[in-house]
This record gives structure tokens, C-alpha cells and sequence, in this order.
């Protein structure tokens, strides 16, 4: 049976290369077949046919398309993943710079969602029917409708515009010279308290309906009720069976969320100007950086797969069943 | 099947059918031209004149909300037919054949998963252009694989009910099966599913036209937002509150109503 798992995980880890190879393809077919010409964009209004030329040498766009086609192929392959013209340093150094401050952000988000939805889903299914599952249901649709940066501008305008508590955005305070390490922290907290929450609230009604649910499911079946007939703890019971039974659609929920992480966070980014890679696709967009946007889409899809794979891992420890087809 | 028609789903569809009204006669009931600018010196504060106020060039905020409710409803409604029209051709084939046609389908459907779904809208906003009816195409064209998912699954096991079963014993062709027996039977399914998709695809539009790369001609809230989010900085607090409260009112209404329909259509599955 080992043999068989180890079999299936090392069929999937061959599809990410595979999945990634045909979206980097299809990225440079889009990008080519796209109208405008990105370097007369880039070089701006009014720039001389010579300099045009000597752009276009720089970045190897005077060769064979198949040709250009292979090099981008084997530098992703190699790392180097070509050259930003708008920020004049390497792609992949700039995705790396950004990277990290999106996986704080999303990660603060995340962490808090997941244990508090769950446990108002619980709670909700707990008391079915009353005063708190009516207002924690209401409270679930509301933000399951509304956009994160919607609730991230009303948010910003509360809390940072009218009561000037908190920072308008960034990722820290600029210019300001820290004198302890704990300093820096209260800092970038006070900056990641507003998006995180808006993101936190979206993210944790989710999980919140999809337990409710599952949990109502599970107390209602049968193996709970012969559970209870055979005199095991509540406590137990809860923990042991209804939980451990609503939780798998609760990984395929946290499987969809950190998969779609990178796209998720573009416009809460956008709105706090917190500098991660979904202001950097917005930018790469807007300079029409193509190399850049080959480098984000990539890293996106790339991201998915591990994340699809990662989920797949955590099933198998979870459900017995899947273990065994 | 008959729609028990009950409170909750009559309320609603009333309120959501109010919106529509509002939106289908923005051109008649607004007051001024939305994207004109000059009718005050800018960010004149909510008064009688101006109900909503007016945002940094003078252009009526009042105006421009209420024709972005047509551009919602606009926007929601094509997107989603043809999300659902691809969705539906996918998911009936893929699931109906089987076999070699199910499995290239559906790999390609997990393609088009690989790539979080608003990073190519944007990319291909920017690449195509973004009038707003190219924004429907990217919209709709790019948002069909979790519903044809569905659909696929849907058809998968109602194919091996005893209905379809004795259908093919009498001799319907593949069609008839599936037009008249198989697809009918999604709908409860797929109803609820098809309500959300009209959030997501408004979402979407506004979530680009906030990003400054939406249809400059169309009066979209999202662009209102993102001047608004520059207009709190200078007292304006109007520019962004209006356009957000109308924006989250209309989707609420899309979101309570898709939550009534599937609890009228799946009796078991509601809470």
C-alpha cells in the first residue's frame, strides 16, 4: 500500500513541471498574439526608431520567436527567470523581495480564519436555532457577500482616516529608524492589523458555513446517535467523531484559499498599499512589464499546484478511505 | 417541479427586482450626466442639489451610482450566461461522453484552475483592451471551469439513474436524453450556483475598474471607489461611502437570494 501512495505522489509532483511548462507556453502565446507593441510602450512617446532597435537587441527581441521561446523556457527551468525593464533588476530577485511580505499577510489572515471559523461554524451548529446561530449565520452571509477591499476601504476609513489610529498603509513606516527589533514588529503590526482583518473576515465565514453545515450533518447521523447510546463522553464524542468527520471539506476550503492566495490578495493589496505581489502584478500590468508578468504568472500557477498537492497529502492523513483506493 | 414560492424568496426577488427598475431607468431618473464633470467645484459635500455630493472634478455621485446599478446588472447578467453557456456545453460532454473527451476536458478545466482566476483578468484586460464588453468576454470566458465541474458531476450520476436508464431502453437519442431528461434535473443544482457566479463576475468588474483598468466611457462603481479611496484623504468621505453601501446592498441581495433558492430547490441540504 506504500508502495502505491509513494506512486501517486510521485505522479502528481511529475504534473507540477508539466502544469507549469504548459501555462508558461501559453503565457508566451497570449503575450506574442497581444496587440501593442511593449517596447514602444516602455520606451514611451517619440523614441527614435534607433533606440527602439537597440531595446529590442538588449532584451533578445530581434530573434527567431522560437528561438526567444526556448531561452524562456530553459532560464525558468534555471532560474533565470529574464528581466524587468521597470524595475531594471532580474525578475526573479523582485518576485522574491515581494513574495514575502504577501505569505505575512495572507498567513496572519489565514491562521486566524481557519481555528475561529471553525469554531463559530461549531458553536452555531451547537446551539441550532438560537438568538447566537441566527446571528452568527446572518453575520456569516454578510461577509461571505462582500468583497475583502470593500471591507478593507470602509475599514481604512474608520479606523486610519477618521480616528487616525492606524497607519494608511505600507508595510512599515518610512524613514523612521528603529531602536529595538520589538520596535519594528509593533510597527509592521500596527501596518498589517487592517489588512489582515479584512481579509481574516472573508476568509473565516467560509469556513464557519462549511462547518455549521457539515457539523449539523455529523450530530444528526447515525454513528453519532450510537455513539451517545453507548454512553461516551459528549466531549468526546464531539472531538473524536463530528469533528473529525466535518473536517475534510474544511481542508478542501483551506486547500482553495491558500491555492488562490496570490489572486485574492490583488485588491486588498491594492487598497492598504501593501507592497506584495498582488501590487506587483498590478504594476507589472500597468508598465506592461512582460517579463515581470511572466514571472507572476508562473510563480501563481506554480503555487496552486504545490498547494493542490500539499492538500492531497493532508487527505490522506485525515481519511482513511482515500488512503486505501 | 413547481417553486414553492415562500417570504423570504418573494422579499427578496422583490427588493433585487427594485434594483433592476432603478438600474433599466438610470438614464431617465438620474439627474445629470454620471461622467461629466464641472456641475460644482469639486467635492462639494451631500445636499439637496447633490444627494450623494460630487467627487473631485464635480461629477454627481447620485448619478453615477445609479447608472452603475445598470452597469451591475449588465455586466452580472451577460458574464454569466456565457459563463454558464461555456460551463454547460463542457460539463454536459465531458460528463454525458465519458471516456477520452471527459478526460481532455477536464484537464483542460484543470488548467484553467492553475492560474488564480482575477490574476488573468487583469492580465487580460490590460492585453485585449478593457471596454466593458470585452471585460464581459474575459469575465465569462474565463469563469466557467468550477461550474462545469459541477455540471459534469451532476450529469455523471444522474446518467446512471433509472429514468435515464429506461429513456435509452425506449430508444431517445443521446439529445433528447439530455436535454429533456438529464439537464432539467441540474437546475435546482445549478439555480443557486448561477446567482453567486453574477456576484462574482459584478465583484470582478468592479474589482478591475477599481484597479484603474476598466472601461473609462461606463459608469462602474469600481471606479467611483478608487476615487473615493483618494477623496477620504481630503474630507470626501461621500466618493467612497455611497458607490460601497449600494455595491454590498446588491450584493447581499444576489448572495440572501441564491442562499433562499437553494433552500427552496435542496430541501435536505438546508440548515
Amino acid at each position: 500500500m506504500k508502495d502505491r501512495m509513494l506512486t501517486y505522489f510521485a505522479k502528481r509532483i511529475i504534473q507540477v513541471p508539466l502544469i507549469v511548462f504548459i501555462v508558461v507556453t501559453m503565457g508566451f502565446i497570449i503575450l506574442k498574439l497581444a496587440p501593442g507593441d511593449p517596447v514602444a510602450h516602455f520606451a514611451g512617446e517619440g523614441a527614435s526608431p534607433e533606440y527602439l532597435e537597440m531595446i529590442r537587441r538588449a532584451y533578445g527581441l530581434d530573434k527567431p520567436i522560437l528561438e526567444q521561446y526556448m531561452t524562456y523556457i530553459t532560464g525558468i527551468f534555471t532560474g533565470n527567470w529574464g528581466y524587468s525593464p521597470s524595475f531594471e533588476r532580474p525578475v526573479l530577485t523582485v518576485i522574491m523581495e515581494r513574495l514575502p511580505l504577501t505569505l505575512i499577510l495572507s498567513l496572519a489572515a489565514f491562521i486566524l480564519a481557519l481555528p475561529l471559523g471553525v469554531l463559530l461554524g461549531m458553536t452555531a451548529a451547537l446551539k441550532r436555532g438560537s438568538l447566537i446561530d441566527s446571528f452568527i449565520r446572518s453575520f456569516a452571509t454578510f461577509f461571505n457577500a462582500i468583497p475583502a477591499f470593500i471591507i478593507g476601504l470602509l475599514l481604512l476609513f474608520t479606523f486610519s482616516v477618521n480616528m487616525r489610529l492606524l497607519p494608511i498603509g505600507g508595510f512599515q513606516t518610512i524613514g523612521v529608524t528603529y531602536t529595538s527589533i520589538l520596535d519594528r514588529v509593533i510597527d509592521i503590526l500596527q501596518h498589517i492589523i487592517l489588512p489582515a482583518t479584512s481579509l481574516m473576515l472573508i476568509w473565516m465565514v467560509d469556513y464557519t458555513r462549511v462547518t455549521r453545515n457539515r457539523f449539523i450533518e455529523a450530530l444528526l447521523s447515525d454513528y453519532t446517535r450510537a455513539a451517545v447510546s453507548r454512553g461516551i463522553k459528549w466531549r468526546r464524542i464531539l472531538f473524536k467523531h463530528v469533528l473529525r468527520n466535518s473536517i475534510l471539506p474544511v481542508v478542501t476550503l483551506a486547500g482553495v484559499q491558500v491555492g488562490y492566495m496570490l489572486g485574492g490578495v490583488i485588491l486588498t493589496e491594492t487598497v492598504f498599499s501593501w507592497p506584495g505581489i498582488g501590487m506587483l502584478i498590478v504594476q507589472a500590468v500597468s508598465y506592461r512589464d512582460y517579463p515581470l508578468l511572466m514571472g507572476v504568472l508562473f510563480i501563481s500557477s506554480l503555487w496552486v499546484s504545490i498547494t493542490n498537492i500539499v492538500i492531497d497529502i493532508i487527505y490522506m492523513i485525515l481519511d482513511p478511505r482515500v488512503r486505501l483506493q | 417541479m413547481r417553486i414553492r414560492l415562500n417570504k423570504r424568496f418573494i422579499i427578496q426577488s422583490a427588493a433585487l427586482a427594485f434594483l433592476f427598475f432603478l438600474g433599466f431607468f438610470s438614464s431617465i431618473i438620474c439627474p445629470r450626466d454620471p461622467l461629466k464633470p464641472g456641475y460644482s467645484p469639486g467635492l462639494t459635500p451631500p445636499s439637496p442639489t447633490f444627494p450623494m455630493g460630487t467627487d473631485q472634478l464635480g461629477r454627481d455621485v447620485f448619478s453615477w451610482v445609479l447608472c452603475g446599478i445598470r452597469v451591475a446588472f449588465y455586466v452580472g447578467v451577460t458574464a454569466t450566461l456565457l459563463c454558464f453557456a461555456i460551463a454547460l456545453i463542457v460539463g454536459a460532454i465531458a460528463g454525458f461522453y465519458g471516456g477520452i473527451i471527459d478526460q481532455i476536458l477536464m484537464r483542460l478545466t484543470d488548467l484553467m484552475m492553475s492560474i488564480p482566476r482575477f490574476v488573468l483578468i487583469v492580465v487580460f484586460a490590460i492585453l485585449f483592451g478593457s471596454n466593458i464588453n470585452n471585460l464581459i468576454l474575459i469575465i465569462g470566458g474565463l469563469s466557467w471551469p468550477r461550474l462545469a465541474r459541477v455540471i459534469r458531476g451532476e450529469v455523471l450520476s444522474l446518467k446512471e439513474r433509472e429514468f435515464v436508464l429506461s429513456a435509452k431502453v425506449i430508444g431517445c437519442s443521446d439529445l433528447d436524453i439530455l436535454f429533456s431528461e438529464i439537464l432539467p434535473n441540474t437546475i435546482p443544482t445549478i439555480l443557486p450556483l448561477l446567482s453567486l457566479q453574477m456576484a462574482h463576475s459584478v465583484i470582478d468588474e468592479v474589482g478591475i475598474s477599481f484597479l484603474g483598468f476598466g472601461d473609462p466611457e461606463v459608469p462602474s462603481w469600481g471606479r467611483l471607489i478608487a476615487l473615493g479611496r483618494a477623496a477620504i484623504f481630503a474630507g470626501g468621505w461621500w466618493v467612497l461611502i455611497w458607490p460601497c453601501i449600494v455595491c454590498a446592498i446588491f450584493l447581499l441581495l444576489i448572495n440572501l437570494l441564491a442562499d433562499t433558492l437553494n433552500d427552496i430547490l435542496n430541501p435536505r441540504t438546508q440548515g
